[in-house]
C-alpha cells in the first residue's frame, strides 16, 4: 500500500535539517524508521540529562494521525513491555515546575498516555489554551520535531529531577 | 587527510540545510556550487559559539570569521558541523526582564540555548528557580527553539534582536 500524505508530510518533516541537527547532536534520534505498518504510530528517543537512578534517554510513543493537520499525542513508552511506561517510571518536575505539569500522571483526560501541553491532542480536550498559552498551539506550520525539542529541553532543564 | 565526504549543516542561505562535501575541498568551492557565497560585508563562521556562557560579562564574543579559501579540513567542518553563511559580523542582542536590559554583542552562530544561559546569568537568576525561563523574541512573543542560530532570527537587513526573559507558562485547567 502507497504511504499516505500525511506519512509522507511526517517522513519529510523528519528529513529536515532541524531533526537531524538534533540527530547528530544526540538528543533524539527515530527507533524505528517510520513505516506504513506501524503508522500513525512512530517513537523516537529522547536524551535526558543524567539523574540518579534514571536513564540517559526515554523512548517516546508518538501518535501522529491526521499529520500535520491535526495535532500529535505522545507518552513514554516501554519497549520491552510493549505498553505506556509505568506512571511511576515517568519523569518528574520540580514541585510547581513546567517539567512537573507537563509530565502529570493524573488528575487529567489520559495520565500516563499523553503529555499535558497544549501541543498534544488528549490534553487539548476539554480546554481552551489559546489565550493562556498561545506559543503553543497547533498549527499546520508546525511539525513533530518542535513537540521533540520541547520534551528534550523538559528533560534537561535544572526543574527534571529523574523518575 | 580523508577526502571523504563529511556531512554538515549551513545556515544563513533560506532554511539550514544539511549537505555533503569532500573534506578537502575548499569553503570557497562548496559555497560556490551552492550559490550561497557571502556577498559584500557578510562573512562564514564555522561551529556554533559559546563564549557568552563562559564569558558572561564580556561584552562581545570573540568569534572569528573563517577564511574561505580553507579546506574543510582546515576548517574542521567535520567536528564542528555548522557553517553559517551570509552572515553579520556581530549581532546586537538586547534581553529585557524585571524592567531591566542586559546587552552582547554576539556571534550569529550563537544558539538561543547560549543566549538564554547568558541571560539568566547576567540577571543573576538561580538555575534551579529559572528552569521555567524561555526566551520570547520581541516583537511577536515567539518562543524560538534552543537549537536555533540567532542569525537565522534576523530580519533581512536587520543586526539586532530583542528578547524577553519570560516564564513559560504552565499548562492548568
Amino acid at each position: 500500500m502507497a504511504a499516505s500524505t500525511a506519512q509522507r508530510l511526517l517522513e519529510a518533516d523528519l528529513d529536515r535539517t532541524d531533526f537531524r541537527i538534533g540527530v547528530a547532536g544526540g538528543q533524539w534520534a527515530l527507533a524505528t524508521p517510520v513505516s506504513e505498518a506501524d503508522w500513525p504510530i512512530v517513537c523516537t528517543w529522547v536524551k535526558a540529562a543524567p539523574r540518579e537512578k534514571s536513564p540517559e534517554r526515554f523512548l517516546v510513543r508518538w501518535d501522529v494521525a491526521g499529520y500535520n493537520a491535526q495535532p500529535p499525542t505522545g507518552a513514554f513508552w516501554d519497549e520491552g513491555a510493549k505498553t505506556f511506561l509505568a506512571t511511576g517510571s515517568w519523569p518528574k518536575g520540580r514541585p510547581g515546575s513546567v517539567v512537573e505539569a507537563v509530565f502529570k500522571v493524573s488528575g487529567w483526560a489520559a495520565p500516563g498516555r499523553g503529555f499535558y501541553h497544549p501541543y498534544d491532542r488528549l490534553a487539548l480536550v476539554g480546554h481552551d489554551w489559546s489565550k493562556t498559552n498561545p506559543q503553543y498551539i497547533w498549527t499546520a506550520n508546525n511539525v513533530l520535531t518542535d513537540f521533540i525539542a520541547l520534551v528534550y529541553r523538559w528533560l534537561n532543564c535544572e526543574a527534571y529531577i529523574g523518575c | 587527510m580523508n577526502n571523504d565526504a563529511i556531512e554538515f549543516f549551513l545556515h544563513g542561505s533560506g532554511k539550514p540545510q544539511a549537505l555533503s562535501a569532500p573534506e578537502g575541498e575548499t569553503l570557497k568551492a562548496v559555497l560556490t556550487r551552492l550559490d550561497a557565497l557571502p556577498r559584500g560585508d557578510e562573512v562564514v563562521f564555522i561551529g556554533e559559539c559559546d563564549d557568552a556562557v563562559h564569558k558572561p560579562d564580556d561584552g562581545e564574543d570573540s568569534h572569528i570569521p573563517a577564511d574561505v579559501e580553507a579546506t574543510l579540513h582546515a576548517l574542521r567542518v567535520r567536528e564542528l558541523r555548522h557553517v553559517s553563511t551570509r552572515a553579520v559580523r556581530r549581532i546586537e542582542v538586547g534581553v529585557h526582564f524585571n524592567g531591566k536590559e542586559r546587552k552582547r554583542k554576539f556571534s550569529p552562530a550563537t544558539t538561543v540555548a547560549t543566549v538564554l544561559a547568558w541571560a539568566k546569568k547576567r540577571f543573576e537568576i538561580d538555575p534551579a528557580a529559572g528552569a521555567d525561563y524561555v526566551l520570547a523574541l520581541r516583537p511577536a512573543g515567539a518562543h524560538p527553539r534552543p537549537e536555533e542560530h540567532l542569525g537565522e532570527l534576523l530580519e533581512p537587513g536587520s543586526k539586532s534582536l530583542e528578547f524577553d526573559l519570560v516564564r513559560e507558562i504552565t499548562p492548568q485547567g
